[in-house]
């Protein structure tokens, strides 16, 4: 039976016209369309003409039985053969060629891996898999084999080792399904290409503006038309009759030296800079009122416009609906599987933390742990880690297991139930487990309001179905998947998939390309009609170049660009003319991307008569407008200190560091000391400074501590007790093999350690005597001003011989300090003193000093009572320089200097309590808090409260 | 066609480089080459866009105006060509956009690679990794190599070795640190035998390897001879302690002499190493070291040199070691695994990253051993235009050398080579751009071929005036005024010479003007000099009012936190409209930014005080009482993960705008501004579905933004981002602290790039040294050349940088910077720094001293030529504002607007709602229920009418198909029969029970629109008479008791009410005639 060819004129959109013609088509008293199967160019199309049908006949107050409308490709079903469970299932075809890639020897196959691939792992077998079932069935849709491909190109293919050894692999993954009891599907519809079985009920065939249905589609309606009346609509003018072939599709000869004139003459192109200008401009034109999707569609060729023009309109309540979905990969259910992954391959640590922020994992531990404290969990976690720094989950699962460990806390539980839950999805079968584990994970979580979770967790579902199905199917079963493969493997699906949304009342549709056809909205705003974009252009693909491609169309009815533009343009003058008597097409175009590379517009928009070629080039390759722009940098806010209007800051104790701290800065102070600000790190992976230093702290505190030990003037042996307590110490806190940083770390601490060593020695051979270790002077405490300062000194020595007193504070810091360096310094002319409070000034022989630090001098006072007025003071100086490990005296420091340090301690603490926390010198760049102040706590915080006037300092005597 | 010559343009700045590049493009096409067989890369996309918008330009004018066509033909020197050729081209060009291989050369080499993944190790897939990425990937990277045990041990030793056992603390910086600067060197060079060698750098030995004497010897004799010095005490105590230590090194640390004291020795052991006599002076007592005693002092500095240099050698090769064990794990888990910088790019395809057994060469055709880069990227190249090639780096050149070798030996003169640059304007070394590749390549062809590659020079501005270009020729034409700027750089000198050709101007007759101000440094002020200047800078901006004039206008800055700063300063103090042209981090720079990021490390670290107590200042909370905070956080914190999973970032930052409005706050424009960026990176993040609260920290905090250009703007830029650009202005302020180009402070490693003379185009890393101090270099001639060549490459560099923002402007150029130094110490020794070149080169007597007030302050105008007021004579070129775009709007509406769709079953359907359920999803058992369903459904559909049923037809009617042996199937068969078997069911299914004629319909579709939704569904069985009809859905739900059986029934009553208004509507059967029943399989009941 001869196809029929009718034409739609396209004075009209495409889905008015074919709905009313099929609904003419119908016998009252039912509209049904039943007998009929539809093929339109997608799917989205589909939905569109069945909901059109359904208006169609609503208007006349009844309801329709719609006809089948399918997609082009579900035309291939038809030549799939029987439902007989043995035809590999796309899934299938996968694991097929993981397996073929995983069993060969790589040396075989030269030409097609000319290159080992650095890890012949299951990753790359299945990325290698998906490229060559790719290849394969691009070659089907235009009925070829890779085999049949080399057989019809015989001795002209270039590269033709390389297909030789394609062709061998594909030979290879046909017998590997043929082992595992399965049929290849694209041969089975290679052997029934010929004999196409249609549902029942179906008696005539329709085929509606279908432009570029693939190949194999093709051939199979060829063999349908022979078995019923099958006709095919074209939406073109009759007297464009010649420019289509039998099954509408353009002819490329026909459409390449088209003109296409725009209405009225008017060139209704917008040159703008980027897809904001694109996004702003297209939501600038929808009209008001109640339903503006009834005047406006939107189609979008540039995702960059996606995002913005999103926004906007969600913003003007104007909800968008793309047809198109999103992708699966986005959401969050993806992130939670790729973590389980990482936990069961590498048990990494980070995952870990990942998997106890995710609110399903969060979910399931507050259902299984009766005391599950999310909050709790992670900062003992973290805690814990700047402590030991594990290395790896299982080391900190040794260390909260060990006898002893904190076995009430949340993270305890987790830890548990986290061992539990990844062996559990180990074990066999790993279908069922994956299956068991992620009900019970996913099934955690009350279920939501919003419908958008449920969907997402259907589509994961629906997908997952085939692909278990594959795995526990002969094939999969073969593989000896591991768990961490599976997981692999549901990703790599999983990340193909797309989520589709749901329409929502007066949404504007955002439509691809090849969508816009079949929308028939009034006023039509294309974005993105850029080059690149549209036309579709294929090129630089690794195994069919376009030469190749049009070798294959000369031979067979394979797609080049050539028949895509036709198709293009087709749709594009299509577009034009069926808005021409009622509508009007926008076509916006960017002239740079978001990251500023450079865009053209569409060859499609040079259609134009020759004539009007260069204006029309002058024109769409001009600068865009740009915007007008002169935005100063402004803070937006400023920050409020002392939130939630907290009691009046008076600490009833100080330690004696704080000072330091204050006369570094007092703004640092404030939000150190006063707001308690401690940052935590991400991921540590070394001791930092501070655990540095108290590691070396707690060695010198056991060797002062220790009664003989301590006694000793022999630098080996003090060496040989050091070592000892730093082996002792690494293996309490970091287990037995500590991680190589801190490795590298400890050997630094032994090596400033014997140094120490050496000077200790010849200190207690010069007759100190340790007489107190990390001394805690606060019994009786010490009161100044009404505060009683804390301080545990590191050491206090006595001499044997002449009775002195001295006090030693160990300092680690990298670069040897002398004690009155670190404690002041000179006031000359260049010294920024606008901050500094007059108390923290002294003079001493008319030279003016300001105080950096009160720690020694306050030491000496808050000693006083117990050792007398001759206290010496001292650095014992760790630095990383060895050589320079020393006792540094302090032997500036006299009477007068505490004296004036004890009324610079006061005027901190009276300060403190009024809350005076700026003026401050300018904070450091990317110190820790520069987060908060950006560099310049002027703008970004309100200082009024920390700024409460000072009695006018006068300047320091010159 | 005929032969087109190979041509080499050496063209000065605004010449007019992009006019004879696309003029050779369009000759080509005039003379039928095909657009597609031309490949033009350059090092911008940008400047790729240029190229093309210049050549569309170029044929468009050509074919619509004869005069300008006939104007090309000339300069072409073609011979027939007019407007209806250019028309034909233009035709050709655009048709072929997509073909045209206009582009850079990186993005060129992405393309290659993408075609021939396997030939290069990878995967079907790779993908290049961005800034954060790469970080991350390092990250990665050291993690692999902490865990791994194997290579433990050799890493801490290698570690140790490289920092000389000095560095304990802050390892994963000091790692990084490594990486960052030394990776590339490493890849370029790996051979361990070229890092930190005495017998590569010193290939001879040197004097300090092979002292003739011991450091007790030498000492011994220089002691001897002390008393005859005649030193005071304390110069004598000097000498003694310098003797000393050097007697006694390596372990004399303590009795250390001073720097200045070594550096003294030092000097003297060069001379000594020339035969001395050398003098001395300690104490400022000076003395004369005989000859003989010269020998001596020569032996301790030898010693003392190995001291010093050893360390370095050993860190070098611990660098090395480091670096090997890196880039072992690197090029496993990263580079091969698919994720690749532009850098490898580059690599792998000139062969540096793969074995020699695997590298095949890039060639146009194939052949042996070679991959046909033509077939697989679908382009024929047969002409090469390349552009800005004094930036071109070896690396890449490596990779299109043999393609371009292929055109060059091509003697059919139907291929070409066309490369355009100048050498004076490369400023990229810093980043692998290797000038001297420009003459290499020419001279390296030449030598085989003669005059196969043609060479041109170009000196004739068409960008700037008379003034401007004599400004130019005083500054970098007087090279006896450089010399005495640069006394130790002969070097660099002589190849400015080489390249300088004077400058001339295409427009004699313009009236343009250059000045130089100071201003001089006030003590008493309270703003530093920067602030200062950037005031009279923005006063200077205001004065000339671009904006008004219709006058582009550029400043040019060195670095982008000047840009920044300098255009805040304008904008504060002025309303003259501003751009900067550079990289902002919008994830760092703002509050609201910055705020975010510690809502998320709060969630993410409850116990980061820091971030909550951030969190709690902002407008969000600020006013929450302090006692609730600890039930805040948890709330917070909750919600935050859980937006950040089910949403993803964009959401949740979308979430945390709602919380600081709900605190009251209101964005200015500017935060608008930013919030829009924000919320678009966010959304980027999004795409991949990492919900990594860690990455997506790194991402915002590194997320950089370019202000969005506007018209009518001042643009602030650095000088390197306006190479290639042209304004009616410039202003170059230069207030940051002096650059010492002649010292180089903070090397790193010192890598030598050498020649290697007989390879032609081979360029090598000979050897690698982390570079000693200067002191120590001076002492050696290996590290004293090796560290002039460095200095004479960075004094270079900044003579290009000069030049390039010196040749910026049309009109005028004006310059604005305090005083070098040695303007007011005329004893100070000369920096070569940009200020002091300008002064000395610029010095006049006339015009000197004039002072010029800008604002509040008042500087000196050191250096004035030409108009001052210039701009009376001539318009701006800066294009007139376009007219904004507007979309006019339709009135037409379409009838049938888009509207939500519903299936039959949602709504106050519970059994749909459970089927949602993660428990039904993930279930096994429900996924078989499913099945069970779609079978059940299946055998029902093949069910006609049952009037008279008995076994046999049953089985062959009905069940036909279903094994009873299958235990899944005899399960569904029995459920069928079970409920066959109910009377009442079975009469639904018998044809009499209906009267004479009925019709059945089966499986179903239909479409409705009903109330304001469209519904799609199907009808399992409808049995329609003239006046009635029945509908009947199965149900296979696990139902059993009466109660069951009437709940379930209840949840499909609002399914089966649009079921009967459906088949009414379809078919005329009025409602109350539509009997719905639901036959519940399991239990066989009928409802």
């Amino acid at each position: 039976m001869p196809t029929t060819r009718r034409f739609l004129d396209w004075n009209r959109p495409v889905l008015e016209l074919a709905a009313e013609r099929l609904l003419a088509g119908t016998t009252p008293p039912v509209l049904d369309l039943g007998h009929l199967l539809v093929v339109v160019p997608t799917k989205n199309a589909g939905r569109r003409l069945r909901e059109m049908l359904a208006h169609l006949a609503a208007r006349e107050g009844r309801a329709i039985c719609p006809p089948q409308v399918v997609p082009p490709e579900f035309l291939l079903s038809l030549i799939s053969g029987p439902d007989d469970g043995r035809a590999a299932s796309p899934e299938e075809a996968l694991l097929a060629w993981v397996t073929v890639l995983q069993k060969i020897h790589l040396d075989d196959f030269p030409a097609l891996f000319p290159v080992p691939p650095a890890n012949r792992d299951f990753q790359w077998a299945l990325g290698t898999a998906r490229s060559l079932n790719d290849l394969r069935n691009t070659l089907a849709e235009g009925g070829l084999s890779i085999a049949g491909t080399c057989e019809l190109l015989a001795e002209s293919l270039e590269e033709a080792a390389r297909w030789e050894d394609l062709a061998r692999l594909e030979a290879e993954f046909v017998a590997t399904l043929r082992q595992n009891d399965r049929e290849d599907l694209l041969t089975r519809r290679q052997a029934n290409r010929q004999s196409p079985q249609l549902p029942a009920g179906i008696t005539a065939i329709r085929v509606i503006a279908c432009p570029d249905p693939i190949p194999l589609a093709i051939e199979v309606l060829e063999h349908l038309g022979e078995q019923l009346p099958l006709e095919v609509w074209v939406h073109a003018p009759g007297s464009l009759a010649d420019a289509f072939d039998s099954w509408g599709r353009p002819i490329p000869e026909a459409w390449a030296q088209r003109r296409i004139e725009f209405p009225g003459g008017e060139l209704p192109v917008h040159v703008l800079p980027g897809p904001d200008a694109q996004a702003a401009l297209v939501a600038g034109a929808i009209p008001d009122g109640d339903t503006p999707s009834a005047v406006v569609s939107i189609g979008i060729l540039d995702d960059e416009v996606t995002g913005p023009l999103r926004r906007l309109l969600e913003k003007d309540g104007r909800p968008p609906f793309d047809p198109g979905g999103t992708p699966l990969r986005s959401e969050g259910v993806l992130h939670l599987l790729r973590v389980l992954r990482e936990l069961l391959e590498k048990k990494g640590i980070e995952a870990f933390a990942m998997l106890l922020r995710c609110p399903d994992f969060d979910a399931y531990l507050a259902k299984t742990l009766p005391q599950w404290n999310a909050v709790e969990a992670l900062r003992v976690l973290d805690s814990s880690r700047r402590k030991h720094l594990f290395a790896d989950l299982p080391s900190l699962q040794g260390w909260f297991a060990r006898p002893g460990g904190n076995t009430a806390s949340s993270l305890t539980g987790a830890l548990e139930v986290t061992g539990q839950f990844l062996a559990r999805l180990g074990q066999q079968p790993l279908t069922t487990s994956l299956l068991d584990g992620l009900r019970d994970l996913l099934g955690s979580r009350p279920s939501s309001a919003d419908p958008r979770p449920a969907r997402v967790q259907q589509t994961v579902s629906e997908a997952m179905v085939p692909l278990l199905e594959a795995v526990e199917g002969p094939i999969g079963t073969s593989l000896k998947l591991r768990a961490s493969d599976l997981f692999a493997l549901l990703l790599a699906t999983l990340e193909q998939e797309t989520l589709y949304e749901e329409r929502r009342p007066g949404s504007i549709e955002l439509l691809g390309w090849l969508e816009l056809h079949w929308d028939e909205a009034p006023h039509l705003m294309v974005t993105g009609f850029n080059e690149g974009f549209v036309p579709e252009s294929l090129t630089g693909d690794i195994y069919l170049p376009e030469g190749l491609r049009k070798r294959l169309a000369e031979l067979t009815r394979f797609p080049t660009n050539e028949s895509r533009l036709a198709r293009d343009t087709y749709l594009f003058e299509a577009l034009l003319q069926c808005r021409r008597d009622g509508g009007r097409v926008d076509f916006c175009l960017g002239r740079h991307s978001r990251g500023g590379d450079p865009l053209r517009p569409s060859r499609l928009l040079f259609l134009c008569a020759d004539e009007d070629l260069p204006d029309r080039v002058r024109t769409l390759f001009r600068d865009a407008p740009l915007p007008r722009g002169n935005l100063a940098w402004t803070p937006g806010f400023e920050l409020q200190p002392f939130p939630g209007n907290p009691p009046p800051y008076a600490p009833k104790t100080l330690s004696v560091t704080a000072f330091r701290e204050y006369l570094s800065s007092p703004f640092t102070f404030y939000l150190r000391r006063v707001e308690g600000m401690e940052t935590v790190p991400d991921d540590p992976q070394e001791l930092d400074a501070l655990g540095f230093g108290n590691f070396c702290h707690e060695v010198l505190r056991q060797f002062g501590a220790h009664p003989e030990a301590r006694e000793s003037s022999d630098a080996a042996q003090i060496r040989k007790f050091f070592r000892d307590r730093v082996d002792e110490l690494a293996v309490k806190t970091f287990g037995f093999h500590p991680p190589l940083p801190v490795r590298i770390q400890l050997d630094g601490i032994r090596a400033r350690l014997d140094q120490a060593a050496e000077v200790q020695a010849r200190s207690r051979a010069d007759g100190w005597r340790i007489i107190k270790s990390e001394y805690q002077l606060d019994n009786p405490p010490f009161v100044l001003k009404g505060v009683e300062l804390h301080a545990r000194i590191d050491r206090i020595d006595e001499h044997e011989k002449t009775g002195a007193v001295r006090v030693l504070d160990y300092k680690t810091s990298d670069k040897a300090v002398k004690p009155e360096t670190a404690h002041w310094t000179k006031v000359t002319k260049g010294t920024k003193l606008d901050w500094v409070p007059e108390y923290a000034r002294f003079s001493i022989d008319s030279k003016n000093f300001r105080w950096k630090d009160l720690q020694l001098p306050l030491y000496r006072l808050m000693l006083k009572s117990e050792y007398g007025d001759a206290i010496e003071c001292a650095y014992f100086t760790l630095p990383k320089a060895v050589e320079e490990t020393a006792i540094l005296p302090f032997t500036e420091l006299g009477p007068s200097e505490c004296t004036h340090a004890q009324n610079c301690a006061e005027g901190i603490i009276k300060d403190i309590r009024e809350r005076r926390f700026w003026p401050a010198p300018s904070p450091k760049a990317k110190d820790e808090f520069h987060r908060l102040h950006l560099g310049a706590p002027l703008k970004t915080f309100n200082l009024a409260p920390m700024n409460s006037p000072r009695p006018v300092h006068e300047k320091p005597a010159e | 066609m005929k032969n087109l010559r190979n041509e080499m343009i050496l063209a000065s700045a605004g010449s007019g480089k992009t006019y004879r590049l696309t003029n050779r493009f369009v000759h080509l096409l005039a003379l039928g080459v095909s657009p597609e067989r031309i490949i033009a890369l350059t090092f911008t996309r940008k400047a790729a866009a240029e190229f093309l918008d210049e050549i569309l330009k170029k044929l468009s004018t050509a074919a619509s105006n004869p005069g300008f066509a006939t104007e090309l033909r000339d300069q072409l020197e073609l011979e027939n060509f007019g407007s209806t050729e250019a028309l034909k081209l233009l035709r050709l060009v655009i048709d072929r956009l997509h073909l045209l291989t206009l582009g850079t050369l990186d993005s060129f080499f992405h393309r290659i690679l993408a075609c021939f993944p396997a030939e290069f190790g990878l995967g079907a897939k790779f993908e290049v990794l961005s800034d954060h990425d790469a970080i991350a990937a390092r990250a990665r990277v050291f993690a692999s190599v902490y865990a791994n045990r194997t290579t433990e041990d050799e890493f801490i030793e290698a570690f140790k070795k490289s920092t000389f056992g000095s560095e304990e603390k802050n390892l994963q910086s000091i790692l990084d640190d490594f990486v960052t600067s030394h990776h590339q060197t490493y890849l370029r060079q790996p051979n361990p035998s070229r890092w930190g060698r005495k017998e590569t750098i010193w290939p001879g030995s040197a004097p300090w390897l092979e002292p003739r004497s011991t450091p007790e010897e030498a000492c011994r004799h220089l002691r001897a001879a002390t008393a005859g010095f005649h030193l005071d005490k304390k110069a004598l105590a000097m000498w003694e302690g310098l003797l000393d230590f050097l007697e006694h090194l390596p372990g004399a640390q303590k009795s250390k002499p001073s720097d200045t004291t070594l550096e003294r020795f030092l000097l003297a052991y060069t001379k000594a190493m020339r035969g001395g006599p050398v003098d001395l002076k300690f104490n400022r007592s000076p003395f004369t070291l005989p000859p003989d005693l010269c020998a001596s002092l020569a032996d301790l500095g030898h010693h003392y040199l190995a001291f010093k240099i050893n360390p370095y050698l050993e860190r070098t090769q611990g660098i090395h070691q480091i670096l090997r064990i890196f880039e072992d794990t690197y090029g496993q888990q990263i580079r091969r695994a698919g994720m690749l910088g532009f850098l490898d790019i580059r690599l792998l395809l000139n062969g540096t990253l793969l074995s020699e057994n695997w590298h095949q060469e890039l060639s146009a055709c194939g052949g042996e051993g070679k991959l046909h880069v033509d077939y697989r990227l679908d382009g024929k190249f047969d002409h090469w235009l390349l552009d800005e090639f004094q930036d071109t780096s070896n690396d890449q050149w490596q990779v299109i050398a043999n393609l371009i070798d292929e055109v060059l030996q091509d003697s059919g003169g139907q291929r070409s080579l066309f490369y355009v640059g100048d050498v004076k304007q490369a400023i990229f070394g810093w980043c692998g751009g290797d000038s001297a590749l420009f003459n290499d390549i020419r001279n390296h062809y030449n030598s085989r071929r003669p005059d196969c590659i043609a060479t041109e020079q170009m000196q004739d501005s068409r960008r700037s005036g008379p003034a401007l270009m004599e400004t130019i020729n005083r500054i970098f034409g007087d090279t006896a005024t450089l010399r005495s700027l640069f006394p130790d750089h002969e070097e660099f000198l002589q190849r400015w010479e080489a390249d300088w050709v004077p400058h001339t101007t295409h427009h004699q007759d313009r009236s343009d003007y250059v000045e130089l101000l100071t201003l001089d440094e006030d003590p008493e002020s309270e703003e530093s000099s920067k602030e200062r200047g950037f005031a009279a800078v923005a006063a200077l901006v205001a004065e000339i009012a671009p904006h008004e004039q219709n006058l582009s206008c550029a400043i040019l800055v060195r670095t982008n936190d000047d840009a920044l700063e300098l255009a805040n300063t304008i904008r504060a103090r002025t309303d003259v409209p501003v751009t900067v042209e550079s990289d902002t981090l919008i994830g760092s720079d703002h509050p609201i930014a910055s705020s975010f990021v510690s809502l998320l490390q709060s969630a993410a670290h409850p116990g980061d005080t820091t971030a909550w107590r951030h969190v709690l200042m902002t407008p969000a909370f600020a006013a929450h009482p302090c006692q609730e905070h600890g039930s805040l956080q948890r709330r917070i914190q909750r919600r935050v993960l859980t937006t950040i999973h089910d949403s993803g970032f964009g959401a949740t930052f979308a979430l945390w705008l709602d919380l600081l409005a709900q605190g009251g706050f209101v964005p200015d424009e500017f935060a608008r501004h930013r919030i829009d960026q924000l919320r678009q990176s966010a959304e980027d993040f999004d795409a991949d579905g990492n919900r990594s609260i860690a990455d997506f920290i790194r991402t915002i905090e590194s997320a950089a933004s370019r202000e969005a250009p506007a018209e009518g703007v001042v643009q602030i830029m650095t000088v390197h981002k306006s190479k290639g650009l042209g304004f009616d202005v410039v202003i170059l302020p230069d207030f940051t602290a002096e650059r010492n180009v002649k010292s180089i402070t903070s090397p790193g490693i010192l890598s030598l790039v050498a020649h290697q003379s007989g390879v032609g185009l081979h360029r090598e890393i000979d050897w690698v040294l982390k570079m000693p101090n200067k002191d120590v270099c001076l002492a050696d001639p290996t590290l004293l050349e090796a560290r002039q060549k460095l200095e004479n490459e960075r004094a270079y560099e900044e003579l290009c940088v000069l030049y390039v923002a010196l040749t910026r402007a049309k009109y005028a150029t004006h310059i604005l910077c305090v005083p070098p130094k040695m303007a007011s110490d005329p004893d100070a020794t000369p920096k070569g720094s940009t200020r002091e070149i300008l002064h000395t080169t610029l010095k006049q007597d006339s015009g000197v001293g004039a002072a010029r007030t800008l604002g509040e302050e008042v500087l000196t105008r050191v250096y004035a030529l030409g108009h001052p007021d210039w701009h009376h004579t001539h318009r701006g070129t800066r294009p007139a504002p376009k007219q904004e775009t507007r979309i006019p709007p339709v009135h037409q509406r379409r009838p049938f607007p888009p509207i939500p769709r519903a299936l039959p079953s949602s709504g106050a359907d519970d059994a749909h709602a459970e089927k949602q359920g993660s428990h039904f999803l993930f279930s096994r058992r429900s996924r078989e229920a499913a099945n069970h369903g779609t079978k059940l459904h299946a055998v029902f559909e093949r069910i006609d009418w049952l009037d008279h049923l008995t076994p046999s037809t049953l089985e062959e009617t009905v069940l036909t198909g279903l094994d009873p042996a299958d235990p899944s199937q005899s399960a569904l068969r029995e459920e069928i029969l079970t409920a066959l078997r109910a009377p009442a069911i079975l009469a639904l299914f018998q044809r009499t029970r209906f009267g004479p004629d009925p019709t059945l319909w089966r499986e179903k579709r239909f479409e409705i629109i009903h109330e304001g939704s469209w519904v799609s569904g199907t009808f399992d069985r409808v049995v329609l008479t003239a006046e009635e009809a029945w509908i009947l859905d199965f149900k296979t739900n696990r139902v059993s008791t009466p109660g069951e059986i009437a709940a379930a029934a209840e949840s499909y009553k609002s399914q089966l009410a649009v079921y009967r208004h459906a088949l009414s509507r379809l078919t005329g059967v009025a409602p109350e005639n539509i009997h719905t029943h639901l036959i519940f399989t399991k239990p066989a009941v009928l409802v």
